[in-house]
């Protein structure tokens, strides 16, 4: 593993120097120094929350970096402008949901970006416009009928279009493409047609920023690869010189002590038995919860860990489903039934599903359940102040005013009184999804403290996160899902970030259909 | 705590109403400062102001009533028929045409929350189905009969210490609704659903139960509003509805910014229907021409939201 020298090479397709993110609390990405060759595919890959997102969006002129940052396209600096300027200069985007129109055709949706091609009288001339689309997809050597709507299309014929689209315009021998996460939603068979296609890009001159979860892949496509962890720059490296292993290990971090769990607990009577559970993503899973335990369900992106928590508490329909509880089949779940049985999700998206912003403290706190304010059919605000202060107590909520505005909270504070909402109603199994989202590490620190706490009194968590440091931290028990499916345990000792990365981030082997 | 409720931002309405007030006292003193038209404001305010109200509850659940004036001219014309071509009693003709507004009241919320159509297009819907019902009824004619003036008349006529009915009819719905949306928890729920449907939903907030009561609510009240209104001016008018619903909309949305900033409220909406009262009579007053009044709520209203999305952004 040598350390690649940016300064070296000045004409780079890409070169950022001395780059850093800080947004308030937290810096995303911490002087960051990379560039990527001309003509080569340079993967980049890091956990969630390693700043490859930030990079992205900064590249792609949707985030300004910190003054000290220098970006070049092509050996041009870029200082103003960014987004126009990197696209004239030839940096070019595929974002994970591809940026096409489903309804429209593949001439429309290029249309729709470089315009289309037009008679004198002003009418649009369509055979030249079919024919142009059509050439410029098969410079990479990809046919599809181009009066088809995007909809009837295959994933990878998708795929292909928004990479042709977004190079569209450019000269030979130059360019650089960035692509987010072309796999996710593709079968294994597929990827390999893609990476066809990413190969014939680059032996047209053009450099690809290749960023994918999936380490195995990284193999198979890169030509180097560079690390990111907390927003730093681990390593980059020739893939030649470095092991599937390595990578696990420059993601986590060397100074991973691995947590020793108090192999505390015999565990609780099991409490919420999940059979069958089914969604767009998920192939029926099935596990088990006891009282007083933290589970964790880990998975990536496409895994089916974004529909889990809603499908457990009926918010989306799976129609398999069937819960246990304490014994009990449930009949039908819907979340006012889970609800009433104590089961609770605290949602992973605050603005949109876990706090109303035009509350205040107290009353996005007691919403949850206002049964216990009742007085003759008032509400008692009294009541609610005091329960309410009794959980800011709890949490360490700043300022620890009832009456404060959710709004102008901190991140960290406004994700206290959503996991405070939810405790307050007296749960028997609440599921968090993505608990720490942009929470500061103190606020953090807080709600696993919280977390815990209620454990040892018996509350059983669900927690879904893609954040393997913290499963790590909290849970007693990880079932790890890759393509909609469990495809690990991991309990006690094995409960380490290591094994947790190293499962999530495993090629997915499950995709052969 | 006390400043900010009396500040410009919290009440600013109030202050631009007594602007108002000396503005046209200066400007008419004879007419407009006569105990008179402030009767004339207070009566007249009463009945926008229960169309008004009748709109605070489903707004603040989120759900538009466009069909509110198609409710207000079917139950001012039903009331009207019955006491018209039948013998039946005033009372009982009161409660045929308040059924009736239950009635479309269900049939707004199955459209709504049953059938899941939007409800700006549901009402507005409903509301033509309603206009075509009031035209089968009335047969586009006015309904007049001595039968409106005598006991009928009186439920709006009596004064109770001086202040004539309607006033008080709406000062004790504007009570129930003020206790509803502030001090029970049904309140608390009603604001949940309008700011964010599905934040409420995942706290386990039965949503499609209030916006389905939300509905029959406006219903009921702006019927009440029609069978007032009926009584007031002793005819039933196949036009007299629709008139009622702009108004009544600028009221409860210059009102969402009073008081409660940002919160669709009783209060806030009372004081809004009575700045524009009084706008509205001081201009017809001093002699101003026919669409000076439609000029003054048009620039209230812009006025009202307009500064509270500056203030917002100041955030």
């Amino acid at each position: 593993m040598q350390q690649w020298n940016p300064t070296l090479d000045s004409t780079a397709a890409v070169e950022v120097q001395y780059l850093s993110k800080t947004f308030p609390g937290t810096r995303a990405l911490d002087d960051l120094s990379l560039s990527v060759e001309r003509g080569e595919i340079h993967a980049i890959v890091g956990q969630n929350g390693s700043g490859k997102s930030t990079l992205i969006k900064i590249l792609a002129g949707y985030h300004a970096p910190d003054p000290t940052a220098k970006v070049w396209v092509g050996g041009t600096e870029i200082v103003n402008d960014r987004a126009a300027k990197a696209h004239e200069l030839g940096l070019r985007f595929v974002h994970q949901g591809l940026g096409l129109i489903d309804e429209l055709d593949v001439i429309d949706n290029f249309g729709l970006i470089s315009g289309f091609k037009r008679k004198k009288t002003g009418r649009l001339d369509w055979k030249r416009q079919a024919a142009h689309v059509s050439s410029q997809l098969s410079r990479f050597g990809i046919q599809v009928d181009v009066m088809k709507p995007i909809k009837e299309l295959n994933a990878v014929q998708r795929t292909a279009v928004a990479i042709t689209r977004a190079l569209e315009g450019l000269g030979p021998g130059s360019g650089a493409l960035v692509l987010d996460e072309p796999t996710v939603a593709l079968t294994k068979l597929e990827v390999e047609q893609l990476f066809t296609i990413i190969h014939e890009v680059q032996r047209s001159g053009v450099s690809v920023l290749y960023v994918s979860h999936y380490l195995d892949e990284i193999f198979d496509i890169a030509d180097r690869v560079t690390v990111l962890k907390g927003g730093k720059l681990v390593v980059t490296s020739k893939i030649e010189s470095i092991t599937h292993k390595d990578l696990v290990h420059l993601m986590v971090g060397r100074n991973v002590n691995p947590i020793i769990k108090a192999s505390k607990k015999a565990n609780g009577a099991p409490l919420l038995s999940v059979k069958n559970l089914i969604g767009a993503e998920l192939k029926g899973i099935d596990f088990t919860v006891h009282s007083g335990e933290v589970v964790g369900i880990a998975g990536l992106q496409g895994s089916g860990i974004a529909e889990c928590p809603y499908l457990l508490i009926g918010a989306s329909t799976s129609k398999e489903l069937s819960l246990t509880l304490d014994g009990r089949v449930m009949q039908k779940i819907s979340p006012p039934l889970m609800a009433r049985n104590g089961i609770h999700l605290v949602p992973g998206d605050r603005k949109s599903q876990g706090a109303i912003s035009e509350f205040n403290v107290r009353e996005n706190m007691t919403l949850g359940d206002l049964a216990p304010f009742r007085r003759h059919g008032r509400l008692s605000t009294k009541t609610e102040k005091e329960l309410v202060e009794h959980w800011i107590g709890e949490l360490d909520l700043v300022p620890p005013d009832p009456e404060h505005d959710y709004l102008t909270l901190s991140g960290g504070n406004q994700q206290k009184v959503i996991v405070a909402k939810w405790l307050a109603v007296n749960p028997k199994v609440l599921i968090l999804d993505e608990p720490t989202n942009g929470v500061d590490i103190g606020a953090r620190e807080k709600i696993y403290s919280v977390i815990r706490d209620q454990a040892s009194h018996g509350l059983a968590f669900i927690i879904c996160s893609s954040d393997a440091g913290e499963l790590a931290e909290l849970c007693d028990r990880i079932l790890v899902l890759n393509d909609g499916e469990i495809i690990s345990e991991l309990i006690g000792e094995q409960v380490n970030e290591i094994n947790i990365v190293d499962q999530l981030h495993a090629v997915n082997t499950q995709k052969t259909h | 705590m006390n400043k900010q409720r009396l500040s410009f931002n919290n009440i600013g309405a109030v202050y631009v109403w007594l602007l108002i007030i000396i503005f046209f006292w200066w400007l008419e003193p004879g007419t407009f400062g006569s105990s008179d038209t402030l009767r004339v404001i207070l009566n007249d305010g009463a009945i926008t102001g229960l169309v008004a109200l009748s709109l605070v509850v489903p707004l603040a659940a989120g759900v538009f009533d466009l069909s509110i004036g198609g409710t207000i001219g079917v139950t001012s014309m039903v009331t009207a028929k019955l006491l018209a071509d039948t013998s039946i009693n005033p009372t009982t003709a009161i409660f045929v045409a308040l059924f009736v507004a239950l009635a479309i009241g269900l049939v707004n919320a199955i459209v709504v929350v049953i059938c899941k159509i939007d409800p700006f297009i549901g009402t507005l819907a409903t509301s033509s189905l309603l206009g075509a019902l009031v035209l089968i009824v009335s047969d586009n004619k006015s309904v007049a009969s001595p039968r409106l003036l005598g006991g009928f008349a009186r439920i709006s006529r009596i004064k109770i210490w001086g202040i004539t009915a309607p006033v008080l009819y709406l000062f004790v719905v504007a009570l129930i609704l003020w206790f509803l949306l502030e001090h029970t928890a049904t309140g608390r729920r009603i604001y949940a659903i309008g700011f964010n449907r599905e934040t409420a939903r995942l706290s386990g907030v039965n949503v499609d139960r209030i916006r389905f009561y939300s509905l029959i609510t406006s219903a009921f009240i702006a019927g009440l509003a029609g069978v007032v209104l009926t009584s007031r001016i002793s005819v039933g008018s196949p036009t007299i509805g629709p008139p009622f619903l702009l108004p009544a909309f600028a009221a409860v949305f210059v009102g969402a910014t009073q008081i409660r900033g940002g919160r669709f409220n009783v209060l806030g909406t009372l004081i809004a229907v009575y700045l524009i009262g009084t706008g509205n009579t001081g201009l017809s007053l001093s002699g101003q021409p026919l669409w000076a009044p439609q000029v003054f709520v048009g620039l209230i209203l812009i006025s009202a939201i307009g500064l509270t999305g500056l203030k917002r952004r100041n955030v």
